[in-house]
């Protein structure tokens, strides 16, 4: 099974990290996007068949709760499972992103083994 | 204070490079050497029901060469250079997570500045070595200072 996954965050080098461990892992990748904030990210999602959305959460101009309260808000778009990645382990934060509709979160540093796991879990909890 | 911030922020910093730039990582007692002229330094501040402040500085040789590792390109590349100061920011931020979850725990909320990315001369260098709260790591045979301050819950 392939994807075309949308990696969301300000910063090249943590994309790169999200690319090179998705690959690591093994998760195969039909289209890979990137956008630099809430904001562009949703402008690829209304416009590319996107089936997975990795995202950070601090970015300027639109962050990713934004972002994920924007996509639950739309009927098109509200299907689309979002993992959050963050280096930030507080339990209400954490909370707060799921509760606006994120299907996970996934701390930074992470294996490729982790990813590998979420990525299935993710996707097969959407098909269900 | 029950926890260590130097050990926690050891355990943390060698963790995050490992993962993150696939770097081998070892902890010497001895004073750090290098004929390194230009050096980063990253700074960043947490505040919440306790505050204070972490950095690393490296050769930036040593920055361009992790950056090169992350982004899949060889380090003498356009591409590398425009990248330095935010491989350094950002394994310094993923640090300060890290390091204030272990230290607090995950019920507090615990608020990241942006992290700060200043060059630095070799006597700066060799200064932090010396301060208080500085940790020494070598990083792919080259050195890695990193620096962690904490001030007491209010």
């Amino acid at each position: 099974m392939s994807y075309n996954v949308l990696v969301v965050d300000d910063s090249r080098v943590i994309r790169a990290v999200i690319k090179k461990t998705l690959d690591l892992a093994g998760v195969e990748i039909q289209e890979l996007h990137e956008a630099q904030n809430g904001k562009e990210a949703l402008a690829i999602l209304k416009e590319k068949h996107v089936d997975l959305v990795f995202s950070d959460i601090h970015m300027p101009e639109m962050n990713g709760l934004e972002m994920i309260e924007q996509m639950a808000a739309d009927g098109n778009l509200r299907n689309i499972p979002v993992i959050v990645v963050s280096s930030e382990g507080s339990k209400e934060r954490v909370g707060e992103l799921m509760e606006k509709g994120a299907r996970a979160y996934i701390r930074k540093p992470f294996t490729p083994e982790l990813v590998r796991d979420l990525v299935r879990e993710t996707m097969e909890a959407s098909d269900g | 204070m029950a926890k260590d911030p130097i050990q926690i922020m050891a355990e943390t910093l060698t963790t995050v490079l490992e993962d993150m730039t696939f770097t081998f990582i070892d902890s010497p007692e001895e004073e750090l050497q290098t004929d390194d002229t230009e050096f980063l330094h990253a700074t960043i501040t947490f505040d919440g029901p306790s505050s204070g402040e972490l950095s690393i500085a490296a050769p930036r040789n040593l920055c361009a060469q992790l950056a090169a590792g992350i982004l899949g390109l060889e380090a003498d590349e356009h591409e590398v250079a425009e990248n330095i100061s935010d491989t350094l920011g950002e394994l310094l931020n993923v640090t300060c997570g890290n390091f204030t979850t272990a230290m607090f725990g995950d019920e507090t909320v615990i608020n990241q500045s942006i992290p700060v990315v200043k060059k630095l001369d070799k006597t700066a260098w060799q200064a932090l070595q010396v301060r208080p709260g500085a940790v020494k790591f070598i990083v792919d045979d080259v050195p890695l200072i990193a620096h962690v301050a904490v001030e007491e819950s209010r």
